[in-house]
């Protein structure tokens, strides 16, 4: 079936579509629901070291925050006429990258900063053992969605390799 | 308490700093990635892709390397957890492998030459190895690939990417227009380092 460039763009955009959006709503549910506290908590449960836990945590905590930088900042560049399409940036392409990207690593790098000091205040080190209020733990309806899920997995994969 | 006076010395506060910007860098080069990535969903353009990543994330990771104090730790973790989303969002094993071993060798160059241009510079050379090497499951398993991408193509894609994966060359051009793009990325960061960050102080 032959349909064209645009008709080629569109299909691996939908399969795009179809096959990211599981995974993103996942994600979403994921990153919504799940505190901090209580992902570093689990964490260091199943012995996790804190050195690995600490930039997942950060990076869980810095996704919106990407976003919602990236917002404000590209709003900020419509007033100025700076779009990627706009006028002036087809005669300059680099100024897209210059206009948004360094605006976004600036206030980035300030919250990061501002996080670390914030982390350190309250006694967060790779060394030290933390301890966390909320109970976790691994219980019976933990243990029936896992073998759901795995049997799910093992049922597919019976199924579409003979 | 041996953990209260652990806390209070200089080297523990830096190893928080660096375990955050590592957070703070991975969440921004994945977006960026993925962005910058989506020209190579037309056919003709997957070979440009990895450029335009190296090109694009280039700047973020010069910032990167200046800001960290462990570089083998810092760069390990770092590509570790790239390539462990990449594990969560159905890339192979062996890209995990790869990244971590990308890590390894950026890290250690940036320990052996130092953070000076030369060093970020090599470094982020070597770390466009890491992005290049997501297409490589097409020339590994030629054959799985097709069929786990006819299931859900139209058949001019399919076609494409197999006319792609008969010759090794579209690989060679992949991973020379990576390179490419971090040669060319790295000199349009140093000039963003100058004009920018270092007038502002965030970066030496």
């Amino acid at each position: 079936m032959d349909v064209g460039l645009a008709g080629t763009l569109f299909v691996s955009t939908m399969m795009l579509v179809s096959h990211v959006m599981p995974i993103s709503v996942i994600f979403y549910y994921v990153m919504t629901t799940t505190k901090v506290n209580e992902f570093m908590a689990g964490m260091s449960k199943m012995h996790i070291p804190n050195k690995v836990t600490i930039p997942l945590a950060v990076m869980i905590r810095f996704f919106p925050t990407v976003f919602d930088e990236a917002r404000d900042i590209g709003n900020a560049m419509r007033m100025r006429g700076i779009r990627l399409f706009s006028l002036r940036t087809l005669k300059n392409p680099l100024a897209i990258l210059e206009y948004r990207l360094i605006p976004l690593l600036v206030s980035l790098t300030k919250i990061g900063d501002e996080l670390s000091v914030a982390a350190t205040t309250r006694g967060l080190s790779p060394e030290t053992r933390r301890s966390c209020i909320v109970k976790i733990g691994f219980h019976v309806q933990d243990v029936v969605v896992f073998v759901y899920c795995l049997a799910v997995v093992v049922l597919f994969c019976s199924w579409s390799v003979p | 308490m041996s953990n209260v006076r652990s806390t209070g010395k200089k080297t523990s506060n830096t190893l928080v700093r660096d375990l955050v910007n590592v957070g703070v860098f991975a969440a921004l080069y994945i977006v960026l990635g993925f962005m910058s990535s989506s020209i190579g969903y037309i056919p003709a353009l997957i070979v440009f892709s990895t450029a335009s990543i190296a090109l694009v994330t280039s700047v973020p990771m010069f910032l990167f390397y200046s800001k960290i104090e462990r570089p083998i730790l810092c760069c390990m973790l770092f590509c570790g957890i790239f390539g462990g989303a990449m594990l969560v969002m159905g890339q192979s094993v062996i890209m995990f492998a790869i990244s971590l071993a990308v890590g390894l060798l950026s890290g250690t160059i940036l320990k052996i030459i130092g953070k000076n241009f030369a060093g970020l510079y090599m470094a982020n050379i070597v770390l466009s190895l890491m992005s290049s090497s997501m297409m490589l499951p097409l020339w590994l398993y030629t054959e799985k690939y097709l069929e786990y991408t006819r299931g859900m193509c139209d058949e001019g894609y399919v076609a494409k990417l197999a006319e792609l994966s008969n010759s090794i060359w579209p690989l060679v051009g992949i991973y020379t227009f990576g390179i490419l793009g971090a040669v060319i990325g790295g000199l349009v960061a140093r000039r963003i380092m100058k004009k920018h960050f270092e007038r502002i102080g965030l970066a030496r």
